[in-house]
């Protein structure tokens, strides 16, 4: 009889995080412009460990024995294939030789070389040449291991759109030839700071979307986090800005369990059960705060945090310091000068300053005319203000403004309010 | 109690993803997990694609096989026990891998009865 007590030893999603990191992996022998050959050799891989373990076989070390099965298959590959003419420029040498094929391949498997090769990867994926919408698609492909049908569902997008953003982004890759490499010196600022803007999308996709599915928007925002991780524990990367974004991302998963009820409904931040807010998480939080701080630096992922870790740490929302998340806001707003950051400083503003300041804020917003935040924050403004008609309005548009069932249920309730 | 092999055919795990994949495999797992509850389970093994036939008189002919449709190729078999037909066709109707396309042939072990 099968011995199933090991059953639940199989990490949660160990084949989409092993498929992710073997792809990488990979890819740094193969170069890019095999990327397709390497997803096929992984998905070969669990194919194969599929089958020889569903029977409840399963090895002593699962990921040891995913790494040395795609290990021989890419070895089998570029022996047999005369295709592979053409590798990553650093590895060309092992064609020449059996014994180097084999060790290099071996020593790109090793655990330490592991994390080079996905933080290589995260660099790849979002170079500058590729956009930013294929950057996140691809991330999420090649390190995240979804599929393409996973990642549309995740964006409420269909396959076919994924799949383009995806081909686009490999197009790049060979025509580009983009390698495999963290930027140095000069070159990194400017290619962290689009690496870590691509995984505050990534982030803010699970956080802020709309998706009916709550799983998949915590995996999105997990991935986001496993991928900064990465960034925040090597030499090279680990700045203050990658440690602010890493520290906002723990601040805000922290409440990722408060924000829905019992019945999949949105509670905003004023409502929720701050005893739900997972503490382990907000602890993370202010560490990796603590080290964002040296050298000093201020990125627009630090006020982010610093904003989120008064929130975090206010035991209500009326003793929320308001008026220091306004001066943050403020100082947002400066770097980055959008509407939405504009509108968020309204609403900090209605309750560090006052609801008529908040409104005057609100109404000198341009762009966000149907942006169903924006009206159901003028609605909340006016509500607070007593004008329940004007209220009743804004709380209207809001909901035809949006397709998200469980929004426009938030907004539903907030008209009754009105007319109680 | 009787025994019974139930044939695993087809099922193709191929544009599946990581995660489905995964999914899959706890599936079999939990049915698994659930015979050998019951005590039920007995052995079971999976089967390497490809094969040979080995054919005629004193099988002189050998040949790569089997060549079937990819719906026909076992890949694998469990031995049970159940009560009978009824009970294995019900025990059948967990078998994770309908929706790959794949199908179970039960069979009945011949009890020798001296």
């Amino acid at each position: 009889m099968p011995d199933n007590s090991h059953i639940d030893s199989l990490v949660e999603h160990l084949f989409r995080h092993e498929s992710g990191k073997m792809v990488a992996v990979l890819s740094r022998i193969l170069g890019l412009q095999n990327l397709e050959a390497a997803q096929d050799i992984v998905q070969d891989t669990l194919i194969k460990a599929l089958h020889t373990w569903k029977s409840g076989n399963l090895p002593d070390n699962p990921a040891g024995w995913l790494y040395k099965t795609a290990k021989n298959k890419a070895i089998d590959l570029v022996r047999r294939e005369h295709t592979f003419q053409k590798l990553a420029p650093d590895y060309a040498y092992i064609l020449n030789s059996d014994f180097a094929l084999s060790s290099a391949f071996h020593k790109v498997f090793m655990e330490d070389e592991i994390g080079d090769s996905q933080l290589r990867m995260i660099f790849a994926c979002c170079h500058p040449e590729i956009p930013i919408e294929s950057q996140v698609a691809l991330t999420l492909r090649t390190l995240g291991g979804l599929s393409t049908s996973e990642i549309a569902s995740a964006f409420l997008t269909s396959e076919d759109t994924i799949t383009k953003r995806i081909y686009r982004a490999k197009e790049k890759f060979k025509t580009e030839d983009i390698q495999m490499s963290v930027p140095q010196g000069e070159a990194l600022p400017k290619r962290l700071e689009a690496v870590l803007k691509s995984l505050y999308l990534l982030f803010r996709e699970g956080y802020h979307s709309s998706h009916p599915d709550q799983l998949i928007r915590e995996d999105l925002c997990q991935e986001a986090m496993r991928l900064c991780f990465i960034l925040t524990e090597h030499t090279l990367t680990s700045k203050p800005s990658s440690h602010a974004l890493m520290a906002l991302m723990c601040f805000q998963a922290s409440r990722l369990k408060a924000r829905l009820d019992d019945n999949g409904h949105i509670v905003l931040i004023r409502y929720q059960d701050r005893s739900k807010w997972y503490q382990p998480l907000i602890n993370k939080g202010f560490q990796y705060l603590e080290r964002a701080s040296e050298p000093f630096e201020i990125s627009t992922y630090h006020l982010e945090a610093l904003i989120a870790s008064l929130h975090a740490s206010a035991k209500s929302f009326e003793t929320t310091e308001w008026k220091m998340i306004y001066e943050f806001y403020a100082m947002l707003h400066k770097l980055e000068p959008n509407p939405i950051v504009a509108m968020n400083k309204a609403i900090a503003a209605a309750y560090a300053i006052g609801f008529e300041h908040a409104l005057k804020e609100l109404k000198e917003i341009s762009g966000l005319e149907n942006h169903p935040a924006y009206l159901a924050s003028l609605g909340e403004i006016y509500f607070e203000l007593g004008e329940m008609e004007l209220a009743k309005v804004k709380f209207q548009s809001a909901v035809e403004s949006t397709d998200s069932e469980p929004v426009k249920e938030l907004f539903r309730s907030k008209i009754q309010n009105c007319q109680a | 109690m009787e025994k019974f092999m139930l044939i695993f055919h087809g099922g193709q795990y191929n544009g599946l993803s990581a995660e489905k994949m995964q999914e899959k495999m706890g599936q079999w797992f939990a049915w698994i997990e659930k015979l050998n509850k019951t005590k039920q389970y007995i052995s079971g093994e999976p089967l390497l694609p490809g094969g040979k036939d080995v054919k005629g008189p004193n099988g002189k002919t050998v040949t790569d096989g089997p060549y079937t449709e990819g719906n026909e190729v076992v890949g694998g078999y469990f031995i049970i026990s159940a009560k009978d037909y009824d009970e294995a066709v019900t025990i059948s109707k967990d078998y994770p891998d309908y929706e790959m396309g794949g199908y179970v042939q039960v069979r009945q072990v011949m009890k020798m009865e001296g």
